[in-house]
């Protein structure tokens, strides 16, 4: 395999990005779309691109472009998405683990997008404001502003955990 | 760092954990944009087909040798299985937005959307009266082909910037919005919004009112995605595709309601439903996931009609496997007899205007 070819670069990158669309779109099959349409635009531009650290934060901004700009949700009303009973009991340890873990997700998933963006780049990819505002298009005081607010949405859910009182 | 950011580091962290590698995931990029490319090709290869038929068209209309008392045979009734055409298509949309869709949404309004890439231009055709966005933005009127129209305007702003408050889509970005009666018993909204801040829109207000003036009385056909050899009384009532969800088709028998209400107060829809898509991701929709045993299986040319337990309070359910990974889950009132859900599985299969979900 070339060490500078399109497949070794993707063999190296490839988990980290896919790991950063999951976190945006909370959907395995998506966030490997995303990231597959991602990609396709850096090897159709892979001879003339260069190799440093540039293609992360390209492919990256082709990921949160994507994600975004999707189109409203189409608003199809249906709702039979209710799951079959679970295998661990209520009450059970091991169910309120994951009923706690769920929750925080569950909060983290109905984030305005900008929001859930900046809060996946501030404290899974580690980016400063600056850092954020460049890849998402927007200035690191409007970066802050959707920290601060995302992070009051789950403040409340984080309590809540800590209170042992979900809901 | 505080207690929540804390809470947050570490359920991203572990969240991400759970995603493992994904071989070959270059070879898939690489036979996507093989893909990619063969569309793009067979796209322009159609375009020219179809210009060579329209002019072919064109000169037998206007051919010597025809009489003009020529029978035109009339149009064949709509199959139970298809959507109602809308009876609006574009007439005029501006540069790039050539990617164009039509659905017919719950509970019976059609969506006619045109895409240049980013935010689409939807209109919506409705026959009950539909009521102009009242927020933080401006409203006005404007004349659409005689008639007044009531408008809705967003300027591209700072996400969260006053006065647009903090609630989307308004505090998101820009809207223009143009909202009328197009003639009694038709109503119509065209409607452009953009969740990108101080970004400007795709298209301009004055490009959204030439779409809304331009647009004609065509009937447009909509998408045939399902296809059902036997839908014993059955009629499509709302058909939407989505590049990643696949075809969500919604039935009715007779005229009753396409909402129900549950149990909670909540409203759904009507349980006659066939959602059909990649099987990666449909199979744990209405909870049809492995745990759940099969109660029968039935094995036809090109499919499987699987029968499983449902644990739903509303709805059974029945499972078809079809080539490509794709699948279709069919949904049924819980009174609906084993025989009967059968006999509509079994005539489910992808219709003509499909494309297989891809991963």
């Amino acid at each position: 395999m070339d060490p500078n070819g399109f497949d070794a670069y993707v063999a190296a990158h490839g988990t980290p990005l896919l790991r950063f669309a999951f976190l945006l779109t909370g959907n395995y099959h998506l966030a490997e779309d995303m990231l597959q349409e991602a990609l396709m635009r850096v090897h159709r531009r892979w001879s003339t691109l260069e190799r440093t650290d540039a293609i992360g934060n390209y492919v990256r901004r082709a990921i949160l472009r994507q994600y975004l700009s999707w189109r409203r949700r189409r608003s199809s009303g249906e709702t039979p998405s209710a799951t079959a009973p679970d295998v661990a009991l209520p009450g059970s340890d091991h169910a309120e683990r994951y009923a706690e873990r769920d929750a925080l997700r569950q909060a983290l998933t109905a984030l305005p997008r900008q929001q859930r963006a900046v809060l996946v780049l501030r404290f899974y990819e580690d980016l400063d404001d600056t850092a954020i505002g460049e890849l998402i298009g927007c200035s690191p005081a409007t970066v802050r502003a959707h920290a601060s607010r995302g992070l009051a949405r789950l403040r409340g859910t984080v309590h809540e955990l800590e209170g042992g009182r979900l809901r | 760092m505080n207690e929540t950011e804390q809470a947050v580091r570490t359920a991203l962290t572990d969240w991400a954990a759970e995603v493992s590698a994904r071989p070959g995931l270059a070879g898939a990029v690489l036979a996507r944009n093989t893909r990619a490319r063969r569309r793009r090709r067979a796209l322009l290869s159609c375009v020219a087909a179809v210009v060579v038929l329209a002019g072919a068209g064109a000169l037998w209309v206007v051919a010597p040798w025809r009489t003009p008392d020529r029978l035109v045979p009339a149009a064949p009734p709509r199959p139970a299985d298809s959507a109602p055409p809308s009876p609006v298509d574009f007439g005029w949309l501006p540069d790039g937005f050539d990617t164009e869709q039509l659905d017919l949404v719950p509970p019976g309004v059609w969506r006619l959307t045109a895409t240049s890439g980013r935010e689409p231009i939807e209109v919506t055709i409705s026959d009950q009266e539909l009521t102009p966005t009242r927020g933080t933005g401006r409203t006005g009127t404007v004349d659409v082909n005689g008639v007044t129209a009531t408008t809705y305007s967003v300027p591209p702003h700072e996400v969260g910037a006053p006065p647009y408050g903090t609630n989307p889509p308004d505090a998101d970005g820009a809207t223009e919005e143009i909202t009328w009666q197009r003639k009694p018993g038709q109503w119509v909204r065209v409607h452009l919004h953009f969740a990108g801040g101080k970004k400007p829109l795709a298209a301009t207000g004055e490009e959204l009112l030439r779409v809304a003036r331009g647009l004609r009385d065509t009937e447009r056909r909509v998408p045939a995605l399902v296809s059902i050899a036997d839908p014993t009384g059955l009629h499509v009532v709302a058909s939407q595709y989505d590049e990643w969800r696949g075809a969500t088709i919604n039935l009715m028998r007779g005229s009753g309601k396409v909402w129900i209400t549950a149990d909670s107060g909540e409203k759904d829809l009507t349980p006659w439903m066939i959602r059909l898509g990649n099987a990666d991701t449909i199979t744990g929709y209405a909870g049809f996931r492995d745990v759940e045993p099969v109660l029968e299986t039935r094995e036809l040319p090109g499919r499987t009609v699987l029968r499983k337990r449902s644990y739903q309070a509303l709805w059974k359910t029945a499972l078809v496997r079809f080539p490509e990974n794709q699948v279709a889950v069919v949904l049924v009132p819980k009174n609906t007899s084993d025989a009967d859900l059968m006999t509509l599985a079994s005539g489910v299969t992808p219709g003509p205007d499909y494309i297989p979900v891809r991963r």
